[in-house]
């Protein structure tokens, strides 16, 4: 202490002899629970089912999802009578039904654990703390986790899901129209007018809209799965932890979904569908590694200071 | 790990704003360290090894500080208060009244505590390994993975903000010790 002024010496040694006060023990520590005893012990049941979901989630969906994006990407581009792909698309539609809510009810019970750690625990032993400091006296034990990234990643693919079913179910008149007539085959253009103006003649193939509005779901789902389970550390998760790859991999996303997304929605010739089929891979690739790499940041301290 | 116990714990309550903070951080960073320690190459090197954990865990929670401010469940003080049954008085009078922690004491406690939460983090973790800590230069340059002359810079500006914050001034200050890096 004596290399700073005597007067903050002396409170750094009031600090240091008041940390060193009551320190847990070192097995308390091990196995210190986040609810303190007696104060909601109905409470433990949240994290509990919350970490129950996940593993569960994890493995079951996880697989699921997997098998459900090969399949579709491999009966997307098979040439072969639409109507005989009915079935497998509406039962992968419905797979992907289920798995947004898998991935709500995460989320859900994600908030609902850190509510409830917040609201009901957290205060209590914070306001015994005389020399706690600072404006952040709420924390919780797990911010910013999987369930957020999963509200996150769930809250764009649903609204992306939900255009789309507006835009099938011809709910979407209200949406402000722009004078791009049908005689501009082959725009860019995200939202084409000519389907808004003419639904019944629009060049736009609906039933390729549905395969990517399922594809996303899936990739998603998928692209959370890899990121939390299976490249927590090595050389994967090390370059996906780059902010580099993780900008660039979702700039790429977007650009090549949409150009995806625009492809498959105007009537591109069969012979020249092998196209459709690169950029959608592409893109979907792209998709999973910036997904992936935003799940698997969390913890990347930790690991980088394993590296040394 | 169990020798290392009682600094590392006291080490991660001198880097939070509370000890509830410090607690969490130090038992995250204990799971954190049992679940890599196959990756602890130098078993010699395990005091720096499990104090850069820590300090990570640590930095890691800061940044995602940006987003818990965000969140609709941040807690104002005043209703933490009033929840814990203190009403609207959050002074350190009350907060003190059930424990045995003299006020003066847990007045010079908190100074230095406010003092340090408003260092910048890594200047925050040299001045507490430094000067609470009792480790030398080179072992915070290890801990920290920066250049020694880095960990001396940061120690100089750690103290220069901790005075401006006390409102003293350098002429004030007592002359440096034998031993004193800067």
């Amino acid at each position: 202490m004596s290399t700073v002024d005597k007067f903050v010496a002396a409170d750094l040694v009031a600090l240091a002899a008041y940390d060193r006060r009551e320190l847990p023990s070192f097995a308390d520590s091990l196995v210190r629970l986040p609810i303190e005893e007696g104060s909601a012990p109905h409470l433990e049941l949240l994290p509990l089912a919350h970490s129950y979901a996940l593993r569960v989630g994890q493995g079951v969906w996880g697989a699921a999802a997997l098998a459900c994006v090969w399949v579709l990407m491999v009966f997307m581009h098979v040439p072969m009578d639409w109507q005989h792909k009915a079935f497998v698309r509406d039962t992968l539609d419905q797979g992907s039904n289920v798995m947004l809510v898998w991935l709500f009810a995460t989320a859900i019970a994600g908030y609902a654990r850190r509510f409830a750690e917040q609201r009901f625990t957290r205060f209590v032993s914070r306001a015994s703390d005389p020399v706690a400091v600072g404006s952040h006296l709420v924390d919780d034990v797990e911010p910013w986790s999987i369930s957020f990234r999963i509200a996150g990643v769930t809250s764009l693919v649903v609204l992306f899901g939900v255009v789309l079913s507006m835009v099938e179910n011809h709910t979407l008149f209200w949406f402000p129209t722009v004078p791009l007539p049908s005689s501009h085959p082959g725009s860019w253009n995200f939202l084409a007018a000519d389907f808004l103006l003419d639904p019944e003649n629009s060049s736009y193939d609906l039933e390729r809209l549905r395969d990517l509005r399922i594809a996303m779901v899936l990739i998603s789902a998928l692209a959370v799965v890899i990121g939390r389970s299976y490249v927590r550390q090595g050389r994967l998760a090390r370059i996906l932890r780059e902010a580099r790859v993780r900008w660039i991999a979702i700039f790429l996303s977007v650009v090549l979904l949409v150009a995806a997304f625009d492809l498959s929605a105007l009537h591109v010739n069969r012979d020249q569908s092998w196209i459709l089929t690169i950029v959608t891979a592409l893109g979907a690739g792209s998709f999973l590694v910036s997904v992936a790499s935003f799940a698997v940041k969390r913890g990347g301290g930790v690991e980088a200071a394993n590296q040394d | 790990m169990e020798p290392l116990h009682v600094r590392c714990a006291a080490f991660a309550r001198g880097l939070c704003r509370s000890r509830s903070d410090a607690d969490d951080l130090y038992q995250e960073s204990l799971l954190r360290a049992f679940t890599r320690l196959d990756a602890l190459r130098d078993e010699a090197a395990f005091r720096t090894w499990m104090y850069r954990i820590v300090i990570s865990v640590h930095r890691n929670q800061l940044r995602k500080d940006f987003i818990r401010r965000l969140s609709p469940f941040h807690m104002p003080r005043s209703e933490l208060a009033r929840l814990a049954g203190h009403g609207d008085d959050v002074s350190i009078e009350t907060l003190y009244r059930s424990t045995d922690w003299s006020p003066e004491a847990a007045e010079a406690a908190r100074r230095a505590r406010a003092a340090l939460a408003a260092l910048p983090t890594a200047q925050r973790e040299a001045i507490v390994l430094f000067e609470i800590e009792g480790m030398l230069v080179a072992e915070i340059a290890a801990i920290q993975s920066v250049s020694e002359s880095a960990v001396k810079s940061r120690l100089a500006r750690g103290r220069e903000r901790m005075r401006a914050h006390y409102g003293i001034t350098s002429a004030d200050a007592i002359p440096a010790a034998a031993g004193d890096p800067t």
